[in-house]
This record gives structure tokens, C-alpha cells and sequence, in this order.
């Protein structure tokens, strides 16, 4: 047992380390204070949000399927994330061959690991379901018997995901053994997340804003009933609350056998995914060739090669940039938006406005500059140890940048261009308004990076997720938008003729860009020479 | 004899207000094999980095070839190469193109790179290995494959931090003799190391740090004037605790 508490304890460090590392802040208070505003940050819409819900569900007296709906959401939420993380864990650990040559049983070895899981996936679970439980108590009342069973199945939601997940990916062991379906697999995952998430947040908002859909499902036919055909726990965690003594138990039942099943898998575990890792042998690439290449085509090959060779840096980088187009996608599916209204005659003084914005998402969601250093991670010496110009070096990596927007903007544009009637005009003056947009953003981001890298990261996930500077990159965006809102405010004037809007715009980032790239050519290459690794 | 490498009153003070290196003053000269000793954490990597430009020396200069690494780095950098003590190079790509990409930085022709590249590649016992991509490599081969790029472009000052760790008993044989040949041809090897019988072996002038400060540099000849012992007594004599 000891052993299992080490192994744990050692697995949880470097939990919490990874993400510690990423945030890139040694002060620990400060550290925790970020941790707990972005906590409120998700927390305090979904308090508000539950409290939507439930007076909706509660003009039907049905105000205890907010429960069944946080625990559903909660459910998709951490089979989603579980799938990328478990198979991080597993799959991608760099502690494989250590753990695996130790005197432990494989069974503790497995379950340290999913202990880590667990608590991830409790963290999300947390995020989503406390607001419900929380708000559902707060209006039927608290008795000690409501707020057990709370936290009993706060406690428990990851454990069927968990389970599901476990499932799922062992059947895959040994494709994920290979380097390149790792790969492929992760990034199929991810998107697949991302579009539940998006599709969760479509489902809640659309049963918010429109009861009286939810009112026919519920008085048609019980609801309940209807997830419970395809979902069980759902309807015994909803039926708990409502003081049943039968659910309780076979929601208990059904974790503890969940339990035994993931402990009784732990040993084909550990052989299938933990070993296979050591199996991966890599493939070869070709040729041995000797070719002579400019110096420009080299670094723009590193960096577009650092970005597209790992996963979490490509799926980042793409779902970032094209993230607003997804949203489009997902409500075209679920009807929120259709073709007729996008090629509403209405639109049509707006479309120049349109397409710009659509044109420019790439560069403002992206961005991708902001950690083009802190991607390099230890590698970051070899750029610095070779006669290569600190200016050239900086100048591909803006460049690697500028790449792959302006090849979000033109996917975005081209498919644009067959939902709406654009102009030549039109896509003249997006694309120049996008250019300049793009220039800009991509030299001030590559300024934050220059001023805070961080290079001794162990995980990619901490080098451009839960990272500083793409908070700081986006702040930044939020004063822009917050300075065009102000100024629409004060002088609504100047947005009257969009089309010298965007002329204006164009000008004014150009010359942002000018002068934010003399000072990036100056102070901040003497900044890039001063990084220390 | 002409003095390739300078380092004048280096002090450098990580950000957590560790003084990892303490006024350091030192002076390699051109053609020499210069092994640099210390306990760990003595702070050799952290000089060896300096003298690359990979960290930059909170007080003092170092000059390179007669250029400050400092304030003109490109020069400075195009007379030697690097091997670190970690092989944490950039994964994503094959053996070869990585071998190709250190000889166009340094400008080595297209009959030149191919000749080295066998000879390097063949010799470390990498050559097969060079179509796959680096993350495939193990340590050793990593290191391999560094030292291989290192050689290319055959540099003035050849900079090597613990090369010898990681290696097989043939590759170190190798690789001792190119810093020979090397060595023969007037160039210039500086390199850290924990083995002290190659170091005896192999070197004109040792360097010995402790706690940031050097504390010997001198022919093992003239290290050794005063006793008869080996450069084992000698080094746990000069870094033993007081």
C-alpha cells in the first residue's frame, strides 16, 4: 500500500507540476490566485447558467432535471477530455520505461496513473456540475442527506467516463504504439471534443433561451425516462435526489464493479500501453540526399515542422485559428443559423464588415506568435548556438506566423465566397484590412514571448495552452475590441461607411505594425539575445 | 602562441541569485585540447554555455577568435561548434536533414558535406539511421549524430560538454581521435569531462573549477611538479572540502 502511496504521490507532483509549469508564473500565491480566478471565470457564468436552466424546468415542475443535465454534460465532457488525457498519460509518458522497471505491482502501477486521471476529470467535473448541484440545492433546500449525496456524486462522475474510456482505448494499443497514428488518433480525438464542447455549450444555451422546445419533450413523454432508455446512471443520480434509496444503490453498485473492472484491467494495461511505448521504433523518412537550402528555407521549415510534427501544437494552432468557423458548422447543424439568413438581402451593407471579420479570425484567435519561442522548448539552444542572426531568427518565426493565417484567412475567404455575394472590391479591400491585422498581431505577440519564454517545459500541452503569454496575446485583443467599441460609442459616425472603415483600419494597423516592428528589430532582438535557457 | 579563447573576469548569477560561475579568467590557446574539470555543479556547463552565447555572463567578456561573444555573436559563433552535455535537439525531422541543415548554416559545399557525412556517419555507426527521424534515436545516437554535425563543418574551436557520456567504447575511441587529428591540424578542442584518465590522455592544458571559481589551469606536467600523483589524487585533492 505504501508503495501504491508513493507511486501515487509522485504521479499527482507531476500532475500538477505540468500545469504549474505552464501557467509560467514561480511566485506560488500568484500562482494560485490565477488558478482561482479561472476557476470563477468558468464557474460564474455556469452558476448563472444553471439558475436559467432550472427556473425554465422548474415552470414545468421538472426543476430536478438540472441535475440530470449537469451530470450529463458533465459525463460528455469527461469522456471527451478523458480520451486525449488518458492516452497522454499511457501512451505519450515519458515515465513509462522508469515505472516500468520497478518492483511494483502492474495493477498500482496502472491505477497511480489513473488516480491523476481521476482527478482531472474531477476538476472538470467540479466545473460543471457544482453550479448545478449547487444551485439545485440552493432552491429545494439543504438537508444533510441532499448535500452527501452531492458530494457523493461529485466523487463518482469520472469514474463511468473514466471506465468508457479505458474501454474504448484498449482495443487501440496497439495503433497508438506507432508514432504516426498517435498522432492522427490524438488530433480525430481532440477535434471530436471540441465539437462536444461546442455542442454542449449549443444544447444548454438553445434550452435556456428556448423553454417552451423543452416543454414539449418533457410533457410528451417522460424525459427521464427517454435518457434513461439510453443512459441509466443519468435518471438513478436525477432519481437520488429525489430521495430514492434504489438508485443510490445501484449508482453505488455500478461504480464499485467499475472499480474492480479497471482494476482487473490494469495488468493488459500496462502491457498494451505503458510497454508498447518502448516498442515504437520510429520510421524512416526516405533517402540519405545532400541538398544545398537558403537559410530562410531552414527556419521556416523548423518552425513550421515544430507546429505541425506535434500534435497538441497543430491541434491548437488549427482549431484556434479556425475555431469561429467551426462554431458556424455546428450551428448550421443545429439550426441556430441557416444559408437563407446568411444570404439575407438584410446582410448585404454588413458583408464587407463580414468578411473581414471572418478574414482576420485566424490572426486574433490564433495567435500563434505568442509561444513561437516557448515551442522550441531545450532545443532553443541549437538557434542560439549557430551563426544565424538573431533578427533572422526572429524574422522566419514572425514569418512561420504570417503563414499559417493568411492560410486560415484564405480557406475562411474561399468558403465565404460560396455562402455570400462578395465583390472583387470587397475581397480586395478584407484581404489588405487582413494583411495589415496579421502583421500586427503576429509582431506584438512574438514581443510577449520574447519577453517571457518558457523553455524548460515537459509537456507540450503547458508550452501553448495553459500558458501566460496567450492570456497576455489575448488581452491585448480585448483592449483593441474594447478601444473600437469605445470609439463606435463616441463617435458612431465613423462606421457608417464601412468601406472606409476598413481603408482606415488597414492604414492604422500598417502603421502599428511599423512601429511596433522597429522596436521589435531594436529593443527586442537585444531582449532574444539576452534568453536564457 | 595565439589565444583563441578568452575569458576575463566572467561572473555569472542565475536569476534565483545563484553565483554559478565567480570572476573567472582563462585563456585557451589555438591548437591546444583543453579539459575543463569540476565536481558537479561546478559550474563548466555554465561556461562552456557562456562561451557559446547560449547564456549571456552577468559580469565580464569572453572572446572567441578575437570576437566578443557578446556583442559580435555571428562571428564569433561561425569558428566553432557545439556539442551539449544534454542532446535535446529539435526531433521533428530525420538524421540527414538535420546534417544537412548545420553544413548549409556553415556554408559547407554540396561534395564536401557528402564525403564528411559518410565518413562521420559511417564511422559512429549512424549512417542506416540517418533517414529516420531523430525522436527514433536513442541517447547515445543523438550524441552520435551532434558530434557527427559538430565535425562538418570542421571549425576552428570544436566546444564539447561531456561528450564522451553516452557514447560506446568504439565511438569515444573515434571521437578522441578526431579531437587528436583536430588538434594536429591547429585546431582547437575545449571540452568538459568526469573522466579523468581521458582527460590525462588526451590533453595539453586542464582547467579545474569549483564552486564558480577556477581554482587550476595548467599543463599536467606543471600540475603535477610538486608530487608524483595522478591527476585523480590531484583533482580530489584541489576539490575536496576544507
Amino acid at each position: 500500500m505504501n508503495k501504491f502511496i508513493a507511486l501515487t504521490r509522485i504521479q499527482l507532483k507531476d500532475f500538477i507540476g505540468r500545469y504549474s509549469e505552464g501557467l509560467g508564473v514561480k511566485n506560488k500565491k500568484l500562482a494560485s490566485i490565477l488558478i482561482l480566478f479561472l476557476v470563477a471565470l468558468i464557474i460564474i457564468p455556469n452558476i448563472n447558467l444553471s439558475f436559467l436552466i432550472y427556473r425554465a424546468l422548474a415552470r414545468i415542475g421538472q426543476g430536478h432535471l438540472l441535475i440530470t443535465n449537469s451530470y450529463i454534460n458533465s459525463i460528455l465532457l469527461n469522456f471527451f477530455f478523458g480520451i486525449p488525457f488518458i492516452v497522454s498519460v499511457f501512451f505519450f509518458s515519458r515515465d513509462a520505461r522508469f515505472l516500468a522497471a520497478l518492483p511494483v505491482r502492474e495493477d498500482s502501477l496502472v491505477l497511480a496513473k489513473l488516480v491523476a486521471v481521476y482527478l482531472y476529470l474531477l476538476f472538470l467535473s467540479f466545473l460543471l456540475m457544482f453550479p448545478g448541484l449547487a444551485v439545485y440545492l440552493y432552491n429545494t433546500g439543504m438537508g444533510v442527506y441532499t448535500v452527501i449525496m452531492a458530494v457523493l456524486v461529485l466523487l463518482l462522475t469520472p469514474l463511468l467516463p473514466m471506465f468508457i474510456v479505458t474501454i474504448l482505448i484498449l482495443p487501440f494499443a496497439n495503433i497508438f504504439s506507432n508514432s504516426r497514428h498517435k498522432r492522427t488518433l490524438i488530433l480525430i480525438f481532440n477535434f471530436l471534443m471540441i465539437f462536444a464542447i461546442i455542442g454542449i455549450q449549443l444544447f444548454t444555451g438553445n434550452l435556456v433561451e428556448n423553454p417552451a422546445r423543452m416543454e414539449e419533450v418533457l410533457v410528451s413523454g417522460s424525459f427521464l425516462e427517454l435518457i434513461g432508455r439510453g443512459f441509466p446512471p443519468g435518471i438513478w443520480v436525477t432519481r437520488i435526489f429525489l430521495g430514492s434509496y434504489r438508485d443510490l444503490f445501484l449508482f453505488l453498485a455500478l461504480n464499485i464493479l467499475l472499480f474492480f473492472i479497471l482494476k482487473g484491467l490494469a495488468g493488459i494495461f500496462f502491457r498494451k500501453a505503458l510497454l508498447s511505448f518502448s516498442e515504437d521504433r520510429g520510421n524512416s523518412r526516405g533517402e540519405i540526399y545532400y541538398k544545398e537550402k537558403s537559410l530562410a528555407y531552414h527556419l521556416l521549415r523548423r518552425n513550421i515542422l515544430i507546429i505541425i510534427r506535434e500534435p497538441m501544437f497543430f491541434l491548437n494552432t488549427v482549431l484556434s485559428m479556425l475555431a469561429p468557423l467551426l462554431v458556424v458548422i455546428i450551428m448550421l447543424f443545429t439550426g441556430e443559423l441557416s444559408l437563407n439568413l446568411l444570404q439575407s438581402p438584410r446582410l448585404e451593407p454588413y458583408l464587407l464588415l463580414i468578411v473581414s471579420i471572418i478574414m482576420i479570425s485566424p490572426a486574433v484567435t490564433g495567435n500563434i506568435s505568442a509561444t513561437a519561442i516557448t515551442r522550441e522548448g531545450k532545443a532553443f539552444w541549437e538557434t542560439r548556438v549557430l551563426p544565424i542572426k538573431a533578427v533572422d531568427n526572429i524574422r522566419y518565426r514572425i514569418l512561420t506566423t504570417i503563414i499559417f493565417c493568411l492560410t486560415g484567412s484564405l480557406i475562411l475567404l474561399l468558403i465565404t465566397l460560396v455562402v455570400l455575394p462578395l465583390t472583387l472590391k470587397m475581397i480586395i479591400i478584407a484581404a489588405t484590412f487582413c494583411l495589415t491585422v496579421t502583421l500586427f498581431l503576429a509582431t506584438i505577440d512574438i514581443l510577449i514571448d520574447i519577453y517571457r519564454p518558457i523553455l524548460n517545459w515537459t509537456n507540450p500541452t503547458a508550452a501553448v495552452k495553459n500558458n501566460l503569454n496567450v492570456t497576455f496575446s489575448l488581452l491585448i485583443r480585448g483592449v483593441i475590441a474594447l478601444i473600437i467599441y469605445l470609439l463606435y460609442k463616441i463617435w458612431p459616425g465613423i462606421f457608417a461607411n464601412i468601406q472606409w472603415l476598413m481603408v482606415l483600419g488597414s492604414i492604422i494597423f500598417l502603421l502599428l505594425y511599423l512601429l511596433l516592428r522597429s522596436y521589435l528589430y531594436t529593443n527586442g532582438v537585444k531582449r532574444f539575445n539576452r534568453i536564457t535557457i | 602562441m595565439v589565444k583563441i579563447i578568452q575569458i576575463k573576469g566572467v561572473t555569472k548569477i542565475y536569476d534565483d541569485g545563484k553565483k554559478a560561475v565567480d570572476n573567472l579568467n582563462m585563456e585557451i590557446k589555438k591548437g591546444e585540447i583543453f579539459g575543463f574539470l569540476g565536481p558537479n555543479g561546478a559550474g563548466k556547463t555554465t561556461t562552456l554555455r557562456m562561451i557559446t552565447g547560449i547564456l549571456a555572463p552577468t559580469e565580464g567578456e569572453i572572446y572567441v577568435n578575437g570576437y566578443n561573444i557578446s556583442r559580435e555573436p555571428l562571428e564569433a559563433k561561425r569558428s566553432f561548434t557545439y556539442v551539449p552535455d544534454h542532446p535535446d535537439i529539435f526531433s521533428a525531422i530525420s538524421g540527414i536533414d538535420y546534417l544537412n541543415f548545420i553544413a548549409d548554416i556553415y556554408g559547407v559545399p554540396l561534395k564536401e558535406r557528402k564525403e564528411k557525412i559518410e565518413k562521420y556517419a559511417r564511422d559512429f555507426e549512424i549512417y542506416a539511421a540517418l533517414p529516420k527521424m531523430i525522436s527514433s534515436y536513442s541517447h547515445g545516437m543523438k550524441q552520435k549524430l551532434l558530434i557527427s554535425a559538430a565535425l562538418l563543418p570542421e571549425p576552428e574551436i570544436f566546444i564539447l560538454d561531456e561528450p564522451l557520456s553516452g557514447l560506446d567504447p568504439k565511438s569515444s575511441r573515434i571521437l578522441k581521435e578526431f579531437m587528436k587529428e583536430h588538434s594536429k591540424k591547429g585546431g582547437t578542442v575545449l571540452f568538459s569531462s568526469h573522466i579523468l584518465e581521458v582527460v590525462e590522455n588526451l590533453c595539453d592544458r586542464i582547467g579545474i573549477i569549483k564552486d564558480g571559481v577556477l581554482i587550476a589551469c595548467d599543463s599536467l606536467e606543471n600540475l603535477k611538479k610538486h608530487s608524483d600523483s595522478s591527476l585523480e589524487d590531484i583533482f580530489m585533492e584541489l576539490t575536496e572540502d576544507e
